[in-house]
């Protein structure tokens, strides 16, 4: 089995934006995991949806928003293009932001929930023992915290590797540029090219499975 | 003259209907809350933690205000400098024990200088110090709970019914842990259960705590003796609290007689203290409804003990005192029994008592 250099630009691509979006959001999703679980504030159900939303709408529907918001003419879009000459729509920031906003509901899912295990009693007794509330959430809120928070990651991160729908529309298919694995495969089921369907659905497959066994073996289990 | 460690609790808080009204100057070294569950008691721990705040009044400690709803002062929990020990321990998973018994640890010099060694020595865990919390027993856990509250050098320890969780003989090998603190440490305790045998064992001082108000407070032995605290004391369990000297010890028939004036009373066997063997007295607890009233003292049963007394006063038609020689026994029987048995004032009856159902409090060396 050879893997073909325009295969290799596409998985190294497919891995520097699932890794720069998982850099990217996670201190936002850790700050959002965190209200959620813990704290009762007005709009709290709004958040929740809002966050969700992606999990539950046609991948292609959040793409399409987002080819909408951050187009040349869109709200977002325009003002990026305006005060910083930045053209988001089919580059390969538009890739990480695709599977940012496909991601993040199950990246914070998983620290939500991480965090609402951890007992309110023991950040009670680190409170009585003379720590900060911002000490109680590094020494003892956060390392309980941390299979789920680790499951959130690996979940969000596989996501992220795996996204289409909303990648292609916002990002296009552009090979060398934005084109990651899940789009190579389905340009070349286009095509016909049946070894590099193969070779990257081989690829697409392992990484899953490592994914899972990860989960598995260092996230979400509780002792 | 050692600094002000009084205690001024004087704050009410409502929850829902529930109203809590509290107005009292802590002074002695262990002070006890006893009061059954929903009266209130954890409320008051919050409150006085900082991890809830009343509705108004002032909490000081000596002459520190930790709370004031005048002159709106309400000081973080984590700067009270209160100790609080859990009813479960609550000992961080995460950490080691020695991690946790540093968790709270002040940086700078310590102020009462109680070393970390002398809580280890005291409470016995120095040997599991590397040790997580899952895999202690539950009574080590709860011992570690308690080094981690002192090792922060605290004003003062507030202590959630921590043995309320252990099983009853469990219960008996703590108290002498905790009674070796209070001996050795000058740390003042707030002590809150709903077991006498605690209370009497511990605290120089007892309120009861009842439907959000202090019903009552005095020395704890006042608990048993003043007739107003018996129904409430009647809720949380009585239990007879003595101490007795060992008359003899008999290995073979298994059984210890301890001397009660002239009587003998029967209890499991246990070992004479060689170096000690000087009259030392062991402290029991009997529970009032553990013990059986006779008008006769000739019964063809096994109890091993059979003593005489006379009434001293009966309550209700369910809780009677008898006195046996010099001390007071409360025994908790049925109206019916009472009205049978012609229960009155200065009649002489028998306690009758297996040895099995008396507890030894602790057995300190």
């Amino acid at each position: 089995m050879r893997i073909t250099p325009a295969e290799i630009t596409a998985l190294i691509l497919t891995f520097k934006v699932a890794i720069l979006s998982l850099i990217v959001m996670f201190p936002p999703g850790l700050l959002i995991g965190w209200l959620l679980a813990k704290r009762d504030f007005p709009g709290k159900s709004i958040l929740n949806t809002f966050v969700m939303l992606p999990l539950v709408l046609p991948p292609v529907v959040s793409g399409y928003i987002l080819l909408i918001l951050f187009s040349e003419n869109g709200p977002i879009g325009g003002l990026l293009n305006k005060y910083f000459g930045l053209e988001i729509v089919f580059s390969p920031v538009a890739v990480v932001l695709a599977v940012s906003v496909i991601s993040f509901p199950l990246l914070v899912r998983g620290i939500m929930t991480g965090i609402a295990s951890v007992p309110v009693e023991l950040e009670k007794v680190a409170r009585t023992l003379g720590a900060s509330p911002v000490k109680v959430f590094f020494t003892i809120t956060l390392p309980l915290a941390y299979r789920g928070i680790l499951g959130g990651v690996i979940l969000g991160f596989s996501k992220s590797l795996g996204e289409f729908g909303a990648t292609m529309l916002v990002a296009g298919n552009i090979p060398g540029k934005t084109q990651t694995i899940a789009l190579s495969i389905y340009s070349a089921v286009q095509q016909g090219e049946d070894a590099t369907v193969f070779r990257l659905v081989f690829i697409s497959t392992v990484i899953a499975f490592i994914a899972i066994w990860l989960t598995e073996r260092f996230a979400f289990r509780y002792d | 003259m050692a600094r002000n460690t009084n205690f001024t609790l004087n704050f009410q808080k409502r929850l829902g209907s529930f109203n809590l009204t509290v107005d009292c100057v802590l002074s002695q070294k262990v002070t006890a809350f006893l009061g059954a569950s929903g009266s209130g008691k954890t409320t008051l721990l919050n409150c006085i933690s900082g991890t809830l705040t009343p509705d108004k009044g002032q909490i000081l400690f000596g002459n520190e205000t930790l709370y004031d709803s005048n002159s709106r002062i309400n000081i973080a929990p984590e700067k009270r400098g209160i100790g609080y020990v859990f009813q479960e321990g609550h000992l961080f998973p995460h950490l080691t024990v020695k991690q946790n018994i540093r968790y709270g640890q002040p940086k700078t010099v310590q102020r009462n200088g109680n070393n970390i060694s002398q809580i280890l020595d005291i409470l016995e865990i120095s040997d599991l110090l590397e040790r997580y919390p899952k895999q202690l027993s539950g009574g080590q856990r709860q011992r570690v709970a308690v080094a981690r509250a002192i090792n922060m050098q605290p004003n003062i320890l507030l202590m959630d019914e921590p043995l309320a969780s252990l099983d009853r003989g469990l219960k008996n090998r703590i108290i002498p842990y905790l009674y070796n603190i209070k001996q050795t440490f000058d740390i003042p305790i707030l002590y809150v259960t709903h077991a006498i045998s605690e209370v009497m064992a511990l605290a120089d001082e007892a309120y009861i705590i009842s439907d959000g108000k202090i019903a009552f407070k005095g020395e704890p032995h006042e608990l048993l003796t003043t007739p107003s605290t018996l129904p409430i004391a009647n809720i949380t369990g009585v239990e007879n609290i003595l101490s007795l000297p060992i008359a003899n010890s008999d290995k073979e028939k298994g059984v210890t007689a301890l001397e009660i004036g002239t009587q003998r009373l029967m209890i499991p066997y246990i070992e004479p203290n060689i170096e000690n063997n000087t009259n030392k007295e062991v402290p029991i607890a009997i529970r009032a409804e553990d013990i059986i009233i006779s008008l006769e003292d000739n019964l063809p049963i096994s109890a091993r003990n059979i003593l005489k007394g006379t009434i001293d006063s009966v309550e209700n038609q369910t809780l009677v005192s008898i006195r046996v020689e010099q001390h007071l026994m409360t025994v908790k029987i049925t109206p019916d029994a009472c009205k049978q048995l012609q229960l009155c004032e200065g009649k002489q009856v028998y306690c009758v008592i297996k040895a099995n159902a008396v507890n030894l409090l602790w057995s300190d060396p």
